[in-house]
């Protein structure tokens, strides 16, 4: 019987080690031969469509070897960077390149026929290629998906696709929205997608508007906020929300001795009232600025923070 | 003919600033990456200096060509994907002519190229 | 001797079937990467503040400050100790290179700091995220516990030695910590590459220091481990020759247990090779997503300056 098991325990570990170089050997290989196929394509095509661009041209150039397997996913990458690194483009020309390239079909078969974090990524692909309706549409059922990032893609796909419902799909977003989808759609507007203010979006009952209304505040350095910040930092029911607005108060080098900001400290622990006092000290807040926001202890270590910012003239 | 540099670690905003920069009248060179870039700088006189994606906390000195002795300095342009004031102010301080964030305005870039060697004397 | 056989024959397989688990992990890991890296430029302003101190005990190498300070994210700064008695040149280049000022230390400390000698900061604004503490030599968990108690930020990373950071590994943290932020992670380590881990300042004081071996006392829920390197050896030695006469020296051992009838150290050799080619697979899979060194077609010419 113990021949018999180490029989098995032999076959099943020489069928992994064989697996396993396998598996190395193929990742070697595509690294080696497709990734500089694709690297030389992507170049090729970057050329045709800048050419197209800065020409201003009407009709939409050919793409050599679109028809290859992959040639497609390459043109898909290289229109999603250049969307992202430009902004100004010729949407017209861009639109007409991704639908006689047939790339949105190509992009919803993968996304078909993927799961998880693949999907994920050949969403954020579509979402950068200016989709419009019809697609927005079709990626509606991944929304409810039951990976987490493939829900975010596909709402930034359905953003995408019709900018004025942008309020309406983060303020139904079900669960708070991380500092990562925040930057996401922080990057939409500043490619000009989304026509959305930071008022509106600071006096919303949602909490997620409000989270990005604070993101924009700070990205920004919109200085003008001050007043909206302070209501938020004073009376948010969210304390996250609370604490984000007094830190952006701080980001943006506002006073800080209001009462608002006072209640708010109150509510925070020991922990987040010391990792404030440390962006305040990073931030050039001068020590006695803040009698009355921090306790003795709390105020003699803000003046020690303080002092290991500047020059000690008295050396010992 | 002028000539600019163009330095990046990533080939595609290497190779998307180049094409956008086409037709300039400008020599330009686009090495495989900083360290290359740099050694060249120190053969030839560029100048234009476009710096693509780098850090901007990082040291501007190390990664910026060396005025070379009786030569006119190139001009600097940085482009990069901060926004932060405090990122401007030290690539700024660093000596670079230009800051520009990602995502950049091609037409706008090549604009400031071609008003930037336009005052330089051939 | 049969308990004996069958202890080896089952941790055989418990390795084996660990190399496997790895294996996968890393590999679906990959798309994982390849989907941050889409994103990893929008990561430079992003907002929350999350913050990382980048924890460098310097040694002779000196080197390593320039890659650890070329990090785009903005919230983040590194922390770097050293014994500038024991090493006065290297100080001096420090101090001259990066324009160090000597700046007050900090009175009170969350962590036992032992003696400071001093706290450095630059005047050039580009370094402004460089602190430079200038201690007695001492243990690497003292030293990082100086470093830990004037970072001001609440993630720490301490630098493994001859260490450099992977580019990206600072977003791919950040972005990591994002995407968890509803579980509180207080510890996430690496486990591609040389190992590594990112720990909350909170945890490193509660526990009382780096000595107390904090990530034991984390709780299972609060951890994440990543299947991306975060560092890599800053030197690589190329040992073909030695890994290639390796692998055939053990892939005839397993040959000749197999033939000679010993199955058990068969399975164990076997088990061996499955937890180097998992090794070797997480070491490609790493290298996939460096990019392809692309040749550029454009030659570039030699100019004389004249």
């Amino acid at each position: 019987m113990m021949h018999d098991l180490a029989l098995l325990c032999c076959a099943a570990e020489a069928a992994l080690v064989v697996g396993l170089v396998a598996a190395a050997a193929v990742l070697r290989l595509r690294r080696g031969r497709r990734a500089q196929r694709d690297a030389a394509l992507g170049r090729l095509y970057l050329r045709i469509v800048m050419h197209g661009l800065l020409t201003g041209m009407r009709r939409v150039p050919a793409f050599p070897r679109i028809g290859r397997t992959g040639a497609r996913g390459v043109l898909a990458q290289v229109l999603a960077r250049l969307a992202s690194a430009a902004y100004g483009l010729d949407a017209g020309l861009l639109r007409r390149i991704v639908r006689t390239a047939e790339l949105e079909p190509y992009l919803l078969r993968r996304i078909r026929r993927s799961g998880g974090v693949r999907r994920a990524r050949y969403l954020s692909l579509l979402a950068r290629l200016a989709p419009d309706a019809a697609v927005g549409a079709a990626v509606a059922r991944y929304a409810s998906d039951r990976s987490r990032s493939v829900r975010f893609a596909a709402c930034l796909v359905q953003l995408a696709a019709d900018p004025s419902q942008a309020l309406r799909l983060l303020a139904c977003w079900p669960e708070p929205l991380t500092a990562y989808e925040l930057a996401a759609v922080a990057s939409m507007l500043r490619r000009g997608m989304l026509p959305v203010a930071y008022e509106p979006l600071l006096a919303s009952p949602h909490r997620n508007l409000r989270s990005l209304g604070l993101c924009i505040v700070r990205q920004f350095g919109i200085e003008e906020a001050e007043e909206a910040l302070l209501r938020i930092a004073a009376s948010d029911a969210v304390p996250e929300i609370g604490c984000e607005a007094v830190r952006t108060l701080c980001a943006l080098q506002r006073p800080l001795c209001r009462s608002g900001v006072l209640r708010r400290l109150r509510s925070m622990g020991r922990a987040e009232r010391r990792a404030l006092l440390r962006c305040m000290a990073a931030e050039g807040y001068a020590s006695d600025a803040l009698p009355e926001l921090f306790d003795r202890d709390e105020r003699l270590c803000y003046e020690s923070l303080v002092g290991s910012y500047k020059c000690e003239l008295v050396c010992p | 003919m002028y000539r600019i540099l163009i330095v990046s670690d990533d080939p595609f905003l290497r190779d998307m600033v180049r094409f956008a920069l086409d037709g300039l009248g400008a020599e330009i060179r686009t090495p495989g990456d900083r360290s290359e870039a740099l050694r060249l700088a120190r053969r030839v006189l560029f100048d234009l200096v476009l710096v693509l994606a780098a850090c901007p906390y990082a040291d501007c000195e190390a990664m910026l060509p060396r005025r070379q002795r009786g030569m006119r300095r190139p001009r600097i342009f940085f482009v990069a994907w901060q926004h932060s004031e405090h990122a401007v102010l030290s690539v700024l301080d660093g000596g670079v002519d230009q800051y520009m964030t990602f995502p950049v305005n091609l037409q706008r870039l090549r604009l400031k190229v071609a008003e930037c060697l336009n005052t330089l004397n051939p | 001797m049969s308990v004996i056989r069958a202890l080896l024959l089952i941790l055989a397989a418990a390795a084996a079937a660990a190399a496997c688990v790895r294996a996968v992990r890393m590999l679906r890991d990959l798309p994982r990467r390849r989907l941050l890296a889409l994103a990893r430029e929008t990561l430079c302003d992003a907002p929350g503040g999350t913050g990382i101190s980048v924890l460098y005990r310097c040694d002779e190498e000196r080197l390593r400050l320039p890659s650890l300070l070329d990090v785009g994210y903005a919230c983040y700064e590194v922390v770097a100790v050293l014994d500038a008695a024991r090493c006065p040149e290297v100080f001096a280049t420090l101090e001259s290179h990066y324009r160090l000022f000597r700046a007050a230390v900090p009175a009170a400390c969350d962590l036992p700091v032992g003696t400071l000698r001093g706290l450095y900061r630059s005047r050039k604004r580009c370094f402004r995220r460089l602190v430079v503490v200038d201690r007695p030599c001492d243990t690497p968990a003292a030293d990082l516990d100086a470093a830990a108690a004037v970072a001001s930020y609440e993630y720490l990373l301490p630098v493994p030695a001859a260490c450099r950071l992977v580019p990206g590994a600072v977003e791919r943290l950040v972005a990591e910590l994002s995407l968890r932020s509803h579980c509180h992670t207080v510890l996430i380590r690496s486990v591609a590459g040389v190992p590594a881990m990112l720990l909350s300042r909170d945890a490193v004081i509660v526990a009382g220091g780096f000595a107390r071996k904090p990530w034991r006392h984390v709780p299972r829920r609060c951890r994440a481990t990543l299947y991306a390197p975060l560092f890599r050896p800053a030197v690589r030695v190329r040992r073909r020759g030695l890994r290639r006469g390796a692998a055939v020296v053990l892939a005839l051992s397993v040959a000749a247990a197999a033939c000679a009838g010993w199955w058990v150290v068969c399975a164990v050799l076997l088990a061996v090779a499955a937890a180097w080619c998992a090794a070797l697979l997480g070491a490609a899979a790493s290298a996939a997503e460096g990019g392809p060194a692309v040749r550029s077609r454009f030659r570039v010419k030699n100019f004389t300056v004249s």
